[in-house]
């Protein structure tokens, strides 16, 4: 931290004006069109230097006045809108404008309550008329109270997804969740969890029309059927699973209230089919359409690949095997060369991803308990699945921050937390290495 | 001397930084605002501003106009015989403004800051560089246009530390910026915006439901002539309702009559959805700066769409707060862009001013996903430069060929906010041929570069031979290479431009001649021996005949034009 400071001419300070100061008088001396390198150092050394000070800031003063997104602290935040509205209404207006019926704060604070219970209990049918009508609302006109019903929203859902599909679907397009550096002010978690589901959502997209389809019938039919036939289970018990595992958030979301109730009997009944009688659909299959498209697009060039920063070497290794096998199945690539199609030696992935979707859903003392055992007698630490880890992550997360983690100081559940980081990319810490089962992943 | 210029949608302005302040550079007709219309006179020189206006509604066929819209693109324009892109209608509006500049300060202008919409593209950026360098004018700093506005309003606070917004509607474009100033220093914390939402839609608006309500057929939508006159009479009548509670819009179309009246409410609700779309902007330049809408000590207006009442009454209530009046919306973004040019100077009044600016819009390349556990689709962007980040920035990310033995890699260019590059702007391609051997010495480091005029440039490096490729854009097709910008200077050289010295009176028939078109009965031949007149007296050119011959004509003309809207067969 000090080269920061160093950089800034300064001594280490939580000063934030201090800080600025120093900024802007060595700003002053670079020519930013000429001296990019000059400047960007500079402008990296201000940005730790204040991230630095508001952190050390935190830890020194439990008293933060910023108003906390959770719905509990809401009162804070009223007083502080109540304040904000008064002094807007002091400013000094002009002749030609008329006084703007700005909503008061106790108002707004009603109208959101409303809104929010109007959306809980709206019919998926009348979903986007009652959010369009929410949004409309004039004691819900000023910037401020928009971004608090968002919030309220994206709680709603990610506390009880179950059946609010269309809610979501809703949101998602009139506060730009798919956008991809979108996401509500609100908790960290529940914006975790609407990214998840958004791309969960895409990838879904993305598969062959024909697995969408079927996939689209297997979700209809749990809703509807209680207790398959053995034809039905043979048809679409393998597919739910397939979901299940594939898009937990999505599938989750989607699966609806009736869905969820029949699924338990869908999977007994997938255990009761002889093993040779499922036909075992794989991935690389259910993706065929779009590899084909890929595959025409390699006629024109050839394209890149995104390499996390901190991706796991094995995860690298099952990218080159199944990549490998499905490059065998296309047809020949004009224009490349033969090595392209050669396997690449890398061995086909050991594990798959073995997360269920039980660790979705509703955060409830059951389910936590699940999770917490799962996290402790299962083999996650061998599974070379950055999205899978992730997701377990942050169920654990938001299990312990709503205390339902038994186990304090949980060294799993830290290791965990790195994993999720790094499948993230945010990078790996020496720390998190030591949590890795040697031989299985990492260098 | 470096000019600043706000080279707008409907309008243009030029200004310079002198004796510590900036000043509007006045145009040959006394007037700061120059319409960004451009037109071909009879005798085939070039007429640009409020005279080409006038010729809009009398001779659309040889008048250009909203071609900023086009900035960046293939577009071309018919005017008369020649066909024009957009750039070179743009470079014929800054030599105007370049030889109003070279008037008032009596030395020539050969620099130039020339604002632009924050949001526009880096094609749209060149294209406007390019305008610049076809009206002779090296353009030194491109700078966005909110972040002009901020300057010009900055400039005078005296607060120590002070975060404001601003808002930016002008006539085709709509910017939102946060600023945040602290020690002389101006920093953009945020920019969002739209670059097709503008004063322009909102006329728009008025012409539709002149359309459905009169029951004027469908038919008089071929009629340039006539679209131009009813887009004018609707931008009077947005203007009209500012202070008045309806106005009146009559115009006559193959001998019949179609008037609408149109209310303040009535108007409101046509333009609800307009407004709806100035909120999204707004949101998420909020949410990237990371404050509340209640933490900004004040709301900036720019753009002369922002006068409009019903505008500054949605900007009222979604702040819950009054905006800012202290600066001509019409005119602070040429102050601004007057502000920029001192500090490329370097004035010493300015030496404690500084400003850093940021990139409005992700920059990135695509890529390919790997499926969960297999498989894999094309078409993912992946970020490089993320929006919103200080400017100048250079960031670097790394990426592996997706097979083993590629030889060539493909980067695509993409620019926006969408998770897919189909839904993001293509800026263009690298091919980067790839050594032979092992995946890992093919990874390839790409570099992206973003400069403070918004310009980008991009570099790869293969990692195992550290060659270094830099950006060939090959299929931007909107932008003009060196040699075709060296052809359409040519061109653009045998064009002759209507003197300046006669602009006004140009300025004068050219108006004389669109109210003229407007009259009937006897009013139309009163006025046309009046031109005609007029006209007879320019030949002798004798200056004080004409001065009194000129002023002559404009009264006759003013009491018509004034008239005319209430009285079609008035009698003089």
């Amino acid at each position: 931290m000090t080269a920061a400071f160093d950089r800034l001419g300064i001594a280490p300070t939580r000063d934030a004006k201090t800080i600025k100061r120093a900024y802007a008088v060595a700003l002053k001396a670079i020519d930013q069109a000429t001296e990019r390198e000059a400047f960007e150092r500079l402008r990296q050394a201000y940005e730790q230097a204040l991230v630095w000070a508001a952190r050390t800031d935190d830890a020194h003063d439990n008293d933060d006045p910023e108003p906390d997104p959770e719905p509990d602290d809401e009162d804070e935040e009223e007083d502080n809108e109540e304040e904000d509205l008064h002094d807007a209404q002091s400013a000094p207006g002009s002749s030609g404008d008329s006084a703007p019926a700005a909503p008061s704060a106790a108002e707004a604070h009603q109208a959101l309550r409303h809104w929010t219970d109007q959306l809980r209990d709206a019919p998926p049918e009348a979903v986007a008329t009652v959010l369009d009508a929410a949004l409309a609302d004039p004691r819900l006109l000023h910037l401020d109270s928009h971004a608090q019903l968002e919030a309220r929203i994206a709680e709603l859902l990610h506390d009880d997804p179950t059946g609010r599909a269309v809610l979501f679907d809703t949101a998602a397009r009139r506060f730009h969740w798919t956008d991809r550096n979108a996401r509500p002010i609100a908790s960290a978690a529940a914006a975790h969890w609407i990214s998840c589901v958004v791309n969960q959502g895409l990838q879904w997209e993305a598969q062959s029309p024909a697995v969408v389809d079927l996939q689209r019938q297997a979700l209809t039919m749990a809703a509807q059927v209680a207790a398959p036939q053995p034809e039905q289970a043979r048809r679409f018990a393998e597919v739910l699973a397939d979901m299940a595992r594939d898009f937990p958030d999505w599938f989750a979301l989607h699966l609806g209230k009736q869905g969820h109730a029949h699924l338990p009997a869908w999977q007994a009944s997938l255990a009761t089919l002889a093993p040779q009688a499922v036909r075992r659909s794989t991935r690389s299959e259910r993706y065929f359409g779009t590899w084909r498209k890929t595959a025409s697009t390699l006629l024109g060039g050839f394209f890149v690949l995104m390499l996390v920063t901190g991706v796991l070497s094995g995860l690298m290794k099952q990218m080159l095997g199944n990549h490998a096998s499905s490059a065998a199945t296309t047809p020949n690539v004009a224009g490349g060369d033969a090595s392209a199609k050669v396997g690449a030696g890398g061995s086909q992935a050991a594990s798959e991803p073995v997360l269920a979707y039980e660790f979705t859903g509703a955060i409830t003392r059951d389910s936590c308990e699940s999770t917490e055992e799962f996290v402790h007698e299962s083999n996650w630490l061998e599974v070379d699945d950055g999205d899978a880890i992730a997701l377990l992550a942050t169920r654990a997360m938001r299990c312990q921050d709503k205390g339902m983690w038994a186990r304090k100081d949980d060294a799993l559940l830290t290791c965990l937390r790195a994993e999720r980081a790094a499948a993230l990319g945010a990078g790996r810490s020496e720390d998190a290495r030591r949590c890795m089962v040697p031989g299985s992943k990492g260098r | 001397m470096i000019i600043g210029i706000d080279l707008g949608t409907t309008h243009s302005l030029a200004a310079v930084w002198k004796d510590g302040r900036p000043h509007l550079v006045l145009n040959a007709l006394g007037s700061y605002l120059t319409p960004s219309c451009v037109s071909i006179d009879d005798d085939g020189s070039v007429l640009v501003g409020q005279a080409a206006r006038d010729r809009l509604q009398t001779h659309p066929e040889v008048t250009a106009s909203l071609f900023k819209r086009y900035m960046g693109s293939d577009k071309s324009f018919q005017v008369g015989a020649r066909s024009f892109r957009a750039e070179e209608l743009s470079s014929l509006v800054l030599r105007s403004l370049k030889a109003d500049a070279e008037a008032m300060l009596g030395e020539p202008v050969t620099e130039a800051v020339i604002t632009v919409p924050a949001y526009f593209s880096d094609s749209q950026r060149k294209a406007t560089r390019i305008a610049g360098q076809l009206a002779g004018l090296q353009v030194e700093r491109l700078v966005n246009e909110p972040t002009a506005a901020a300057l010009a309003y900055g400039l005078h606070q005296d607060d120590d530390a002070t975060q404001f917004l601003v808002f930016d509607l002008g006539g085709g474009t709509f910017d939102v910026s946060i600023l945040e100033m602290f020690e002389g220093v101006m920093e953009v914390r945020a920019t969002a915006g739209d670059n097709f939402l503008g004063g322009e839609d909102f006329v728009h608006e008025i012409v539709q439901l002149f359309f459905a309500e009169t029951g004027l057929p469908e038919a008089a939508r071929a009629d340039g002539g006539f679209m131009q006159q009813l887009m004018a009479r609707a931008e009077l009548a947005k203007r009209a309702l500012s202070d008045n509670e309806s106005a009146t819009l009559s115009l006559n179309w193959q001998d019949r009559e179609h008037t609408l009246t149109l209310t303040q409410e009535r108007f409101r609700a046509i333009s609800e959805p307009l407004l709806a779309r100035l909120r999204a902007p707004v949101e998420r330049a909020l949410r990237d700066a990371s404050i509340r809408a209640g933490d900004i000590d004040n709301v900036v207006l720019a753009g002369g769409a922002t006068r409009s009442p019903i505008v500054r009454q949605m900007v009222t209530r979604m702040f819950g707060r009054f905006p800012a009046m202290d600066i001509n919306p019409d005119e602070v973004v040429a102050l601004g862009a007057a502000v920029m040019a001192g500090l490329k100077a370097r004035d010493e009044a300015l030496k404690e001013v500084v400003m850093t600016d940021v990139c409005p819009y992700t920059l990135g390349v695509e890529t390919v996903h790997r499926m969960p556990g297999g498989g894999e689709v094309d078409g993912y962007f992946s970020p490089i430069i993320e929006r919103n980040t200080v400017v100048p920035a250079s960031r670097v990310k790394g990426y592996v060929p997706v097979r083993e033995g590629q030889r060539l890699l493909n980067l695509e260019i993409f620019q926006g906010e969408a998770r897919l590059v189909r839904d993001n702007i293509k800026l263009g391609m690298l091919e980067v041929p790839l050594p032979k051997g092992p995946r890992d010495d093919c990874g390839v480091d790409v570099r992206f570069t973003y400069d403070v005029n918004g310009l980008l440039e991009v570099e790869a490096t293969v990692r195992g031979t550290q060659e270094v490729h830099r950006l060939v854009i090959q299929d931007n097709s909107g932008v003009l290479s060196e040699l075709e910008i060296a052809a359409r200077l040519a061109q653009l050289a045998d064009l002759k431009i209507h003197p300046r010295d006669k602009a006004e009176n140009r300025a004068l028939v050219a108006q004389s001649e669109r109210v003229f078109q407007q009259l009937r009965g006897n009013a139309r031949e009163r006025l046309g021996d009046e031109i005609s007149r007029f006209e007879l007296t320019l030949e002798s050119q004798e200056e004080r005949q004409i001065r009194a011959a000129r002023e002559r004509l404009r009264k006759v003309m003013g009491f018509f034009e004034r008239d005319s809207h209430f009285d079609p067969d008035f009698e003089f």
